[in-house]
């Protein structure tokens, strides 16, 4: 079966950690490591795509909507979700374009955020955000089994 | 009657933080220039003042997200010298690893994103990384091996968390630092071929007369610890250092200026400083590449401190490879305290050039004052002689404004200045009296 390339950007500290959720629980449904994978830096995309493979990336935002809120957005065409503060040294947008210029990735990426409230240093994930992740990890794989 | 004449950059570009430049002309001369700081203080010391001293790494590790190493380890190392704690060499070559992981990142985010770029007329690195897609791929994973040894050590890559007074929260765990080696084996070469690569850019021909200042340190290319070396003058203690260097208000910048007693006459830190003060400290690839590529000492072009950064990363993929391979975590990871009535003071070598950190502790643990004083404030007297000079030089040649406006830009850049943690678009703007 043929599905985009997921990448899960995040850390280990508290909600940050939804983009790792949701390519943890590919890897249970069956998704291979090679096909689904995490980083901690949105850079490490310019070494992992490709520009002919679909890609699709999640992340964690921290935004006015509640823990657990999932926003998606086409890139470049959407710009990305507006969020307050950010883990990352440079911004997911950032990466994107200059993964772009690199031609690492395709020209359009699917982004998926999963809205987090508490990124407290080791804490863990809020319920509502592991449940966000379980329900988009199954509606992706669902998505790519239908395809 | 005097024809003014100033020109505005009033937002500076891939610098870290929010500045302005202005530059004032009088019938055709230089009057006036000035870096204009306009970011809000971020009274860092003040939210200090009553806290548990154990707060201090992490609170101001927040003041930057390129460089939180460096604001941690100043602050562990004057909170220990006012605890009268003395660490472990284990716990000394950990932390100086976990330097080295920032000295590459930071370093290699600069050299790569933000300053090449003004060598070949871009406006930003994504259209440079069009031009040169294999020297900013190299580049990125240069950037993410410091970023990925930072994690290592530190639990995370960006305001890491397992830095504490006294030592580490833990011993990070040792496979993981062990699985860096080969990427740090290549990283190594890669960086050399980064060097050269810089090395080859089209420098503008300027020479400043800044006076150099670095920590300096017998038998190591000073990082966490020194003496506070000078071109000009003696040595001095770290904890003499406030006797010697202050910090005042001026009306156009937000962020104090950091000058030398008594007469508050700039001074240059940075990798440019540390390279002409410590070169022969540098490890033995990182000298050999240097000669190779015809690179001296004194060099006195700051648009050069491109290269002096990439030796410096040679240099911390030499030493961070040295402390892998040898990796020693024996003994407690943290060393226990009692809290009294002191005063610590300790600087350390960021990215951007010497961090100095005071603070005065009650019995009780809790931090009564605080002093940071971060390299970009003490860099911007001597970035605004630099470009005077360089105004001056370009003005007596007859250079068009719209590129003495673009040639200030990069000559700030050229210094890394780190006005805070954030980026960054250019709008030139033009006032005519």
């Amino acid at each position: 079966m043929s599905h985009p390339l997921a990448v899960g950007v995040g850390s280990p500290h508290g909600d940050d950690r939804a983009g790792w959720l949701v390519i943890e629980r590919l890897h249970e449904l069956g998704v291979s490591k090679a096909d689904a994978r995490i980083v901690q830096s949105p850079t490490e995309l310019c070494h992992l795509g490709s520009p002919q493979r679909p890609l699709l990336v999640c992340d964690a935002g921290r935004s006015d909507a509640a823990a657990g809120i999932i926003d998606v957005c086409t890139w470049p065409a959407q710009s990305l979700p507006v969020c307050r503060g950010g883990t990352h040294d440079v911004s997911l947008g950032d990466a994107l374009s200059l993964s772009l210029h690199l031609g690492a990735i395709p020209s359009t990426v699917a982004i998926w955020i999963i809205n987090g409230r508490d990124f407290r240093p080791l804490s863990e994930p809020s319920r509502a955000v592991i449940i966000a992740a379980a329900q988009l990890a199954d509606h992706l794989w669902s998505e790519w089994h239908h395809a | 009657m005097s024809d003014e004449e100033t020109i505005a950059v009033p937002i500076l570009t891939r610098v870290e933080g929010e500045g302005a430049l202005t530059i004032r002309l009088r019938n055709g001369q230089l009057d006036d220039v000035q870096l204009r700081i306009y970011e809000p203080p971020r009274l860092f010391e003040t939210l200090l003042q009553g806290r548990p001293l154990e707060d201090a790494p992490d609170i101001t590790a927040r003041i930057c997200g390129i460089c939180p190493v460096a604001y941690q380890m100043s602050s562990i190392h004057a909170l220990e010298n006012a605890l009268g704690v003395i660490v472990s060499p284990q716990i000394r070559h950990l932390r100086r690893l976990l330097y080295c992981g920032e000295w590459i990142e930071s370093h290699a985010l600069h050299v790569h994103l933000l300053h090449a770029p003004d060598f070949f007329d871009a406006a930003s690195g994504m259209e440079l990384a069009r031009r040169f897609p294999d020297e900013m791929r190299r580049g990125l994973r240069l950037k993410k091996h410091g970023n990925e040894l930072v994690a290592a050590i530190g639990g995370r890559a960006i305001h890491p968390v397992n830095v504490a007074v006294g030592g580490f929260h833990r011993w990070p765990p040792r496979d993981e630092l062990r699985r860096l080696i080969p990427d740090f084996e290549w990283g190594l070469q890669a960086a050399c071929e980064a060097t050269r690569w810089v090395a080859g850019f089209a420098y503008p021909d300027f020479q400043s007369d800044a006076e150099f200042v670095a920590l300096s340190l017998t038998g190591e290319y000073a990082m966490n610890e020194g003496e506070i070396a000078s071109s000009r003058h003696p040595s001095i203690a770290v904890k003499e250092y406030r006797r010697h260097f202050v910090e005042r208000q001026v009306a156009h910048s937000t962020a104090l200026q950091g000058g030398r007693t008594p007469d508050h006459s700039p001074y240059l830190l940075g990798p440019l400083s540390r390279i002409n003060l410590n070169f022969e400290h540098l490890l033995p690839q990182a000298r050999r590449l240097a000669t190779e590529i015809g690179f001296s000492v004194p060099c006195r072009n700051p648009f050069r401190a491109a290269i002096a950064r990439c030796l410096e990363v040679v240099h911390a993929y030499e030493d961070a490879l040295r402390i892998l391979l040898s990796l020693d975590f024996s003994g407690p990871c943290r060393h226990a305290y009692q809290p009294e009535l002191s005063v610590g003071r300790a600087a350390t070598e960021a990215p951007r050039g010497t961090l100095f950190h005071e603070y005065e502790i009650d019995a009780r643990g809790k931090i009564v004052r605080a002093v940071i004083v971060p390299p970009t404030s003490q860099n911007q007297t001597q970035i605004e002689a630099d470009l005077r000079a360089r105004l001056h030089q370009q003005l007596t040649a007859g250079t068009l404004r719209e590129t003495l406006a673009v040639d200030a830009e990069r000559l700030v850049r050229s210094y890394d200045p780190c006005i805070s943690c954030a980026t960054h678009f250019l709008q030139v703007r033009w006032e005519d009296a």
